[in-house]
This record gives structure tokens, sequence and C-alpha cells, in this order.
């Protein structure tokens, strides 16, 4: 039997509420966009399988709920994640000003060497802008993260947020894990190089 | 996909023949470990049991066959699920038992081992499988299957205060054990041939046929895959359905009239909740209102007088009061609303502290956020203009209903600021909790108000901060599935699930994201009565995870548990549901009775639980509201009643 990937990445969305965080995953999963979309309870994911430099790469990508009031719960979903992805809202300085208690979520809570990107929804809003494109990008350089501004309205950049993540957790893996082949198991391990396939069909 | 695209998964549990033949003393040999088939044979003398071989070949190849309803968790509701077995079953039951081996009659214990034994052989199973089964407490009630002069013994297994006749709800209770045992290990067997995911949950839909069963133990209708306890014995029903008419009867009576749910003569095997059906007494109001929560319990609210019942249910209005008094207490409310509403309103930048102020723009702008997403799919909230139009920014701005969601939103956050709650503050999902409520008021915004913070005094502890009552709830729910369903638990814990955050959603917005508003509605308002237990929207929880029990069983992992849940959402029936919740309230309230009698001392039924079950027991003792004393205290007078109408038929 082939197997129906080579890789599975499990990647994580967090940011405020309110900044955009499931219509991305809904532009990219699903490649739609509503602007009245409905607000995250729990958790919840989508799949959504690439191509990435010759291999089948399969995206497993949690979307959280924004209020801090959950973070008892969204936080034990960092543990598993190959990479996160920080979302803030363009038009709302102070979702850019927390980012850095979200950055300081991913240090207390995920394992470490986690990949992560910042992202700036939202930038089709160009006349209601208030967060500057280039003290984000530097802000991201400082601390050695990638950075794009993307709209999941007009699907800008969305493509290549999802794709940057996948590129950098590959390129981690492919110097790490080279060798380690998985288990035939039914459930595969996240971010490991299929060898085998037990029926990871989700 | 079939079967044998998976020979590493093909073993021997993939074969089951459960042959139950009045010329077969032992179980019949397994077939070969070939295909994922299942054979189930009840045959006897009678002449019925002809049909149930032709039901065979259906049996054998649906567990391949894709189904055709592969789009929907569920089939369609079947009005005539919830008919009666024929009474013939139990006798025939018996008496096919004795058949098959008349020693074991001479001890109840050692038959119903001996039972559960033959079970686990049949299986061919590994030995874990067999443990599975007998740890199921759900096997016990197979022990009514016996000889005339054993149930007699075994009906002493209850406690001596029970309502009722318990030798006679141990048997209602037989034909959906005897059928959920065999219909739990057909699916352990077909699913362990057809992989461990999503696919596989809809293909065993079609392992049992839709429609009549004949077998040896009568006429039965074949249950469909999802019930996996006993066949419901759900007292739900719309004729118990709180209508207009009998509410103004309430209300005239000034809650001093009672109009039993069963009439009399009627009554007989309704269970205990019935108030007086007879007597000269005249009945407290506590008596009647209780007796409206049964109502609503059992058959929800008449649309038309919702809005006005919720009105007592959430504490807005007081039971008894006058419509006088009523009227008054509407009239203050109203302004008192007002007043909270003008406060708000009234403040500026300038007229109250930087950090007063900045914590009151973050409250606003988190419910402005959140309410312009809140059903905006419902006719309610749509976008329109008076023209008609449909979705511009500006008609969006302007809906009306949607500012008054937030203006009962907001009010509510000063309403807490003023009652020294201010740190709850708004927390997402309370717009969907107000939306429901705004929606039943037909957008009173004072009515939903006063609505919504009855409601919130319910479920404002989901909201705090540390989020403990969440946790406390996800882990009551985790041991309430090991007390009435150890082998879901037992899944559970081997998917890595037992965390359970696949309900948090249910249970943080009581299952308001997975039904539409009328469904949420009943859904809420048989939690609101409190009738069986203060905690009853775990019970919801616990009937739907039951409903959907087969397909959990077939998921291998945290992840496809979260997705296939998320995505019951919209799919569920919720009827079915909350007759499912009920049933599982009762099997469990079944359960705790044995539990008692072992803490009291191993006496009567304690040994039909486990160490663990007493500890799990224990624990969940404070759940079972319907166990409370004093409810058996205004049970008893209904109980007395049913057994003259009992009596008079010389029974």
């Amino acid at each position: 039997m082939n197997p129906e990937y080579d890789y599975l990445f499990k990647l994580l969305l967090i940011g405020d509420s309110g900044v955009g965080k499931s219509c991305l995953l809904l532009r990219f999963a699903d490649d739609t966009y509503t602007e009245s979309y409905i607000s995250t309870i729990g958790v919840d994911f989508k799949i959504r399988t690439i191509e990435l430099e010759g291999k089948t790469v399969k995206l497993q990508i949690w979307d959280t709920a924004g209020q801090e009031r959950f973070r008892t719960i969204t936080s034990s979903y960092y543990r598993g994640a190959h990479g996160i992805i920080v979302v803030y809202d363009v038009t709302d300085a102070d979702t850019f000003k927390n980012v850095k208690n979200w950055l300081q979520e991913i240090d207390r809570y995920a394992v470490e060497g986690v990949n992560k990107l910042l992202v700036g929804n939202k930038s089709d809003l160009v006349g209601k802008k208030v967060v500057d494109y280039n003290e984000a990008k530097a802000f991201a350089d400082s601390l050695g993260i990638s950075f794009l501004e993307t709209s999941a309205k007009s699907a800008t950049n969305v493509e290549q947020a999802f794709l940057t993540m996948a590129k950098q957790i590959k390129d981690r893996m492919g110097n790490n894990n080279a060798t380690q082949q998985t288990k035939s198991t039914v459930n595969i391990k996240p971010g490991q190089p299929v060898q085998q396939s037990g029926g990871g069909c989700c | 996909m079939s079967a044998d695209e998976h020979p590493a998964s093909t073993s021997a549990q993939d074969d089951l023949a459960i042959t139950t033949a009045a010329s077969s003393p032992e179980p019949a040999a397994p077939l070969e470990p070939a295909l994922a088939t299942i054979t189930i044979t009840t045959a006897t003398s009678d002449p019925r049991a002809s049909s149930s071989g032709a039901a065979s070949p259906a049996l054998a190849t649906a567990g391949s066959a894709p189904s055709s309803r592969a789009a929907s968790p569920l089939p369609p509701p079947s009005p005539s699920r919830a008919r009666v077995p024929h009474p013939n079953v139990l006798e025939a039951a018996s008496d096919l038992l004795e058949r098959i081996d008349p020693e074991v009659s001479h001890h109840v214990r050692e038959m119903g081992w001996t039972i559960l034994e033959r079970f686990s052989r049949v299986t061919r199973a590994s030995r874990e499988t067999a443990s599975v089964v007998l740890d199921h407490p759900l096997t016990r009630p197979l022990l009514p299957v016996l000889p005339r002069d054993v149930q007699a013994l075994a009906a002493t297994y209850r406690p001596a205060d029970h309502h009722g006749s318990a030798l006679e709800e141990m048997l209602r209770e037989v034909p959906g054990a005897s059928l959920y045992l065999a219909q739990w290990l057909s699916n352990r067997v077909i699913g362990s041939g057809v992989g461990p995911h999503g696919q596989a949950a809809t293909e065993t839909h079609d392992v049992w046929p839709d429609g009549e069963e004949t077998t040896a133990f009568g006429d039965f209708e074949i249950l469909s895959n999802e019930l996996s306890l006993p066949k419901p014995e759900a007292k739900r029903d719309p004729k118990y359905t709180l209508t207009a008419a009998l509410w103004v009867q309430y209300l005239t009576s000034n809650f001093k009239q009672s109009i039993p749910l069963d009439p009399p003569g009627e009554a007989e095997g309704s269970g205990s909740d019935g108030a007086d059906s007879e007597g000269d007494d005249v009945p407290s109001i506590t008596d009647v209102i209780d007796e409206i929560k049964m109502r609503i319990y059992y058959g929800g609210i008449d649309p038309d007088v919702r809005p006005q019942v919720w009105k007592f249910l959430l504490g807005y209005l007081p039971w008894g009061s006058t419509q006088e008094e009523q009227d008054a207490i509407v009239a203050k409310k109203r302004a008192e609303f007002e007043r909270l509403q003008s406060t708000w309103q009234a403040l500026t930048q300038d007229s109250v502290p930087t950090a007063v102020w900045d914590e009151w723009e973050d409250r606003r702008s988190r419910i402005v956020k959140d309410v312009v997403r809140t059903d905006r799919h419902h006719p309610f909230f749509e976008p329109t203009t008076p023209n008609g139009e449909t979705d511009s920014p500006a008609t969006q701005r302007i809906n009306r209903n949607l500012i008054k969601l937030t203006h009962v939103l907001m009010t509510y956050v000063q309403y807490l600021n003023e009652i020294d709650r201010g740190e709850l503050g708004y927390v997402q999902g309370m717009s969907d909790l107000c939306s429901v409520v705004l929606m039943l008021q037909d957008g009173d915004e004072a009515d939903a108000f006063w609505c919504f913070v009855g409601l919130m005094e319910r479920l404002h502890p989901n909201f705090h901060f540390n989020q403990q009552a969440m946790h406390h709830q996800l882990s009551t729910l985790r041991s309430m599935i090991q007390f009435v369903d150890f082998p879901l638990f037992k899944h559970l814990s081997q998917c890595d699930a037992l965390n359970m955050f696949f309900v948090f959603r249910w249970l943080l917005i009581w299952f308001k994201r997975e039904f539409s508003i009328p469904d949420v509605l009943s859904i809420w308002e048989t939690c609101l009565v409190e009738v069986s237990s203060g905690e009853y929207q775990l019970f919801v929880a616990l009937g739907m995870l039951e409903l959907v029990r087969d397909q959990l069983l077939e998921l291998g992992g945290f992840d496809v548990i979260l997705k296939f849940t998320n995505e019951l959402s919209e799919n569920m029936p919720c009827q079915e549901v909350l007759a499912k919740a009920e049933d599982v309230y009762r099997v469990f309230e079944n359960k705790m009775r044995c539990v008692d009698a072992a803490v009291k001392g191993g006496g009567e039924g304690s040994s039909r639980v486990s160490a663990v079950d007493i500890e799990l027991g224990k624990g969940l003792r404070w759940l079972a509201r319907g166990m409370d004393p004093d409810r058996k205290r205004r049970g008893s007078r209904a109980v007395a009643a049913r057994s003259e109408t009992s009596a008079e038929r010389g029974e």
C-alpha cells in the first residue's frame, strides 16, 4: 500500500480573539472566506495536504479560542505542535502588543525548538491599518522568526504563510530525524517521515 | 475500504458466530478468519425463528458494504424505535436459556457468570475482549434472563425501598441488554477489520438492518446501531408537554391545582414521577411546581408559552406570585434594566479613571467582536435593511437585533460590576447564550436581560478565569463514563482522550453550537428544571456520546474524536438525545442503588458492583438528585396511587 503522505505536521494558530485565525485556516484549507465567521470555542482543526519539494506533506492545523480565559485548555495543544503561527490584526494595535504574551505562552508550553511564524492579518484593510509593516518585521527579525502580512479575505500571502511554516519544519525534521522511522501503528507520530502506512487516513 | 485490504489487522476477532440454538448445547465453532463476518442465529423450535437465518447473509456482507447514509452520522429518527418489546420475549428467553443448560439455574451468580463466559468464548477473541465484556455493567442485566424461580431470587437484589416492582424494571431491561451485548461484540469485531478512522464509523451502520427481526427471543425491533445501552425506556413523550392550555390552568389556580401527568388508570408502570393523582388533600405549591417541572423534563414546553414559563424557570418571576405581583416585578425589573443601561451609556473617558475606562473599552471591544459573528446565519440576525436588501456593511451596523444583543451584554457587564462580580466580565461564549434568550423574548431587551441574568446564575462558573468548573465537569463526565460504560472509557483512554476536551464546547455553552435554536431551548429547559440531576447537562453530554458510541469506538485517536464530535454539530436528533440522556440517567441511578447497598455494608445488590464502581459511585453520588429523600417522599404518593390501581386490576 502506498502511504498517503510522507510527512504529517501539526500546526497551531494562536493570537487574540478576532484577529482572523479561523478565517486564515478557512482560506488555506477550504479556499473560502466569510465576513461573519463564527467565533471559535475550544479548539478545532482542519487538514490540507500539500506538495513540498517532491514530498507529500499533510498539515493538520489546529485553531484555538483567542480569549485568555481559555488558555488552560488551549495551552495543552502546544506540546504536540511542530509549528506555531502567532496571528495579530494589523488594524488593532493591542493585538500586536499581545504578541509578546503569546510568544511567552509558546516558551512555557511548547516543545523546545518549535518553529514559529508571525502573521499580521487583515492587510486588505489598508485605510485602517495601524501596525506598521517595518515595525512588525523588525520585531520578528529581532526574535529570529519569519513574518508575513496576510489577508484571509483577499487570500494574499495565506498560502505563503503556511508553506513557509511547513518548509521550516521540514528542514528542521530533515536535519534531526532523517533516519528515524515510524512504527507501523495506526497512529503515525506527527512530524516523522512515514515509512510504512498503518492506515493513517483521517 | 474493505477488510481484505488489511491483512495484518484481520485476526480471529474479525469473525464471530453467535449461535444460541436449542439443539446445540455448546456455542458453534467460529468461522474461519477470512472476512469480517457476523452470523447471529438464534433458533429454537419456535417457527418464528426461521426468518433469523435469512437475515444472516445481509449481516455477512454489511461489514464491507459502504453505507448509503455515509453522509450523515446518524440514521434518520425512527418514530417506531421506542416500541416496547413483546412480553413473550422474556418467557422465551427464560425457556431458551433453561434448555441450553438446565444445570445453571441452580444458582443465580453462577448462572450469570456462565452466560457471560459463553459470550466471551464465542467471540474466540482475546482475553482482553472477554474481560471487557465481563467488566461492562450492562452485562449484569442479563441476570434476569433466567427461569422464574431464579428471577425471584434476582429481584431480591433490589433495596427494599425501591419504588415499584424491581423485578419488573429489571425484566424490562433484558431484551435491550441482550441485544446490546451481541451488537457491541459485533461492532468490536467489524471495527477491528475496517481500520481505525472515520469511514469505518458509517460503514457499521448497515451491520444491523432496520426493521423487524424475529428470533427466539420473540419479535422485537432491531435497534439501530447507535443504541448501545439497553433499549431506551425513556418516558420522554410529547404527551407530557406543558401546553398553553395546561399553563393557563396552572396560572389561574395560582399553582394550587395538580394536573397529573398520567391520568388515573394510566399511571401504572409510568415511573414514580407523577404528583398526586388522587386523594383529597390539596397539593402544596411545591408539589405543583414539581409537577410542572416533570412535564417540562418529559415533554418540554409549548413554544407559545415558553417565553413566559422561562421567566419562572430563570427566577425572573417567582412561582406562585399573583398577576399583580408579577406586573409589579416586571415594572421594577424594567426600570432597573434601564438604570443599568443608562449607567454604562453615560460613561466617558473623562468621567472615570483611566484603568476603569480601559477595562470597559476592552470589554466593549470583545463584545462587539463577538456579537457581529453570533448566529449570523439565523434570520433574527441576518443583515437586512428596511427595503429588504441584505449584507452591506452599512446595514450590518444598523441591524437592530445586533445592537440589542450588544446592549444586553454590555448591561450585563455593568450588572456584574455592581454585584461585585466585575472580574468575570464578558467571556466568549456568552454572546451565544445571550442570543438564545434574546430570540426567545422576541428582541425585548429588558426581558432578555433578566433571563440572561438567571441563566448566568446557573452558568457563570463555566466562564471563571481559573476554568475550574469546566475542568470539574470534564472530569465528572469522565467518571460517569467509567461508571456506566467501561468499554467506552477504556477506548477513550487508549485514544488519549480522557481529558474530555472534545466535549468542552458542548458543556461551556450547553450545546448551543450543536443544535438549532428550538432544539437548544428544548435541551436547556430539560436541564434547568433539575428534575433528576442538578448537573443534567452532563447526562445530556453522556447521552450524546452514547448515541454515537459505536462510531466513537471506531475512532483511533484524540484528534479524530475531536473532529468527529465537532462535526456532530446540527447533525444530532435532539429528542433522541434527550430520551437517551434520560435513559442514561436511569442506568446511572440503578447502578448507584447497588453502590448505596454496598456502602451500607455489603447488603443486597452490593455484589453487583466492583470495588472500583463503589469508589466511583461515592464520588458521583451527588449527581443523582432524583434519589434525594425528599424527592422520594413526594413521589411516594404517586407510587401509592399506582399500587392501588394495580390492586384493582388484580395484580
